[in-house]
């Protein structure tokens, strides 16, 4: 066989080896999805719609599953995560991408993926031992939503301002110096120009950063007070739907068990919704341009 | 050449992940059911469950001088239970009595100690001691500041543990907590912990809480309090005085039998026992 026929049989090789790795991805995701539903959404039924999903107590001892404090603790600490870190995280990122000078950029940079290596437990614990005191001097026990959407909004920061600031310097710089050219400032030019660019770019982060925020269990757990209640205030100790069922999934059995797979598949919704809000965000935008 | 390098990398990556699956087989559980010893012998043992129980199992698995390797792991007394069920651990670990739903599954408790549980508050705390009824009121939200019992004028926080603990469960009983299966400290704590050591560093950390602890993990950092008047020591819990004491159990499915027999007789045995005691739980052989 001479070397053409080889090369031909290993780039047919590669190929496949390429389209197994993409099926097993997406069978895995496929599988998790299929699971969960068919674990958890029965159980939905069986403790009724109603009670399930705008209950107000959770004591699996007495058969009761209501998990509505839970469902909005999540989308109050993961509003509170993205309104800290989105705005943080895009700023570093243009400054990253616009403003800093390479020398000092090429600082800041490793910096900031550096805390996307620091393990949730460790934030968590961070929160625990230095900023919920600083909380409890000001209301309530420290343990509190607040501390949670502080925590978590530092988390989501590597994921945003790295995919953000790919984004921005994606933007053909024919568009800045077209602004310039149209006599536009560097700073105007940024904002009226380059962010709007990179839209989906840093729309995906947002979408990102909040998905990582709503699923995180482990830093949550310690620093939100876990209590089952509607929260009044963002001093109140709050329990989301992750770490209800990090507390018990170890132990529970029958119903329970099952009822927890059923708060998986609530949380699977919203994150799905957040995708698609922040998706149909952006085509909205691009279709006007 | 390049993809064929891939190629062949691939293969024995694949080939590498095929035989490390096949050696899968070392740690096959105990058979259950009939109790009686495996064929293949075992080389170690999984412990899992109680955070109270895991430090003494940790000790005793140190100090243990048989053939096997002894690991721990502590997620929890509930937990523990279950994992005993599924058969995924050997041994469970559990601080509070099994339920009879969790006896009729077939589960055994063995007790290896006893183990006090301690109200414990901020060093700082000028209040040293609380009646049980006191206990009771602050755990259910009857009383909800510091100068009803003594203390400063200051909001009471009170710190739990997750439902499935433990020691939580062995607390609300003897305290009289739960009513009808529903947890009267679910509406008046503020704080849920993981584990004794969240518990522990949630108390250290702020000057007006309260919470329990396992008696053998209370250090300086935190204070015990005096339950009616009684000292939280092993020499009361012996003497019966101070009420708040539950047993440590090693939980297997069907009685002991085999390796896991032997690291349960050695934790029995005078030498285990001695263990126990320098740790300030309370022995079971005396």
């Amino acid at each position: 066989m001479n070397s053409r026929t080889l090369q031909r049989i290993s780039a047919e090789t590669a190929k496949w080896i390429f389209r197994a790795a993409s099926i097993f991805s997406v069978l895995a995701l496929l599988l998790i999805t299929v699971f969960l539903i068919a674990y958890g959404a029965p159980a939905i039924f069986e403790i009724g719609p109603k009670e399930f999903l705008l209950g107000t107590q959770w004591q699996p001892n007495a058969k009761i599953f209501g998990i509505l404090p839970m469902i909005l603790a999540s989308i109050y600490i993961t509003l509170g995560a993205a309104l800290i870190g989105f705005p943080l995280g895009l700023l570093t990122a243009v400054f990253l991408a616009e403003v800093a000078p390479p020398r000092l950029a090429n600082l800041v940079r490793p910096l900031i993926k550096l805390l996307a290596g620091i393990p949730s437990v460790v934030c968590g614990f961070f929160g625990l031992m230095v900023l919920v005191p600083r909380i409890m001097d000001i209301q309530g026990a420290g343990n509190s939503m607040l501390a949670a959407m502080i925590i978590l909004g530092i988390m989501i920061l590597p994921t945003v301002v790295s995919i953000s600031e790919t984004a921005l310097r994606a933007v053909p710089s024919s568009y800045k110096e077209a602004s310039y050219a149209l006599g536009e400032s560097r700073i105007s030019t940024i904002f009226r120009v380059t962010i709007p660019a990179a839209k989906s770019g840093i729309l995906t982060s947002f979408a990102l950063g909040a998905g990582r925020a709503i699923g995180e269990a482990t830093a949550v757990a310690l620093v939100a007070g876990n209590k089952v209640q509607i929260p009044s205030s963002i001093f109140d100790s709050v329990r989301t739907l992750t770490t209800n069922c990090v507390f018990e999934m170890g132990y529970a059995s029958g119903l329970h068990q099952r009822a927890l797979f059923a708060t998986a598949v609530i949380l699977f919704i919203l994150i799905i919704l957040i995708n698609i809000a922040l998706s149909v965000l952006g085509n909205k935008e691009e279709k006007h341009e | 050449m390049k993809s064929l390098k891939l190629v062949s990398l691939f293969l024995a990556g694949a080939l590498t992940f095929t035989l490390a699956g096949c050696n899968g087989a070392e740690t096959s559980s105990q058979d259950p059911s009939t109790g009686s010893s495996q064929e293949a012998s075992k080389t170690s043992l999984l412990l899992d469950g109680s955070t109270s129980v895991g430090p003494l199992a940790e000790l005793l698995a140190e100090n243990y001088t048989g053939g096997l390797e002894i690991k721990v792991q502590q997620t929890g007394s509930g937990t523990g239970i279950q994992s005993t069920l599924d058969g995924s651990c050997d041994i469970g670990m559990a601080s509070r009595d099994l339920t009879a739903e969790e006896e009729a599954e077939g589960l055994v408790p063995t007790s290896i100690a006893i183990d006090g549980i301690a109200i414990i508050v901020n060093a700082e705390n000028p209040v040293t001691g609380l009646t049980s009824e006191q206990i009771t009121k602050i755990f259910s939200g009857e009383i909800t500041n510091w100068s009803e019992v003594g203390g400063n004028d200051a909001e009471i926080i009170v710190v739990s543990r997750e439902a499935g603990s433990g020691t939580r469960g062995a607390f609300e009983e003897l305290l009289s907590l739960e009513q009808d299966g529903i947890s009267l400290v679910d509406e008046a704590a503020e704080v849920f912990c993981a584990s004794n050591g969240e518990v522990k560093q949630n108390i250290v950390s702020k000057p007006n809480a309260i919470g329990y602890l396992s008696l053998g993990l209370v250090d300086d950092t935190v204070r015990a309090l005096d339950v009616d008047s009684v000292q939280a020591t092993s020499e009361n819990i012996l003497a019966g005085t101070y009420p708040v004491a539950r047993p440590f159990l090693f939980v297997t499915k069907g009685e002991p039998a085999g390796e896991v027999k032997e690291f349960i007789d050695y934790v029995l045995s005078a030498e285990g026992q001695e263990l126990v005691a320098s740790e300030n739980y309370i022995r079971v052989d005396q």
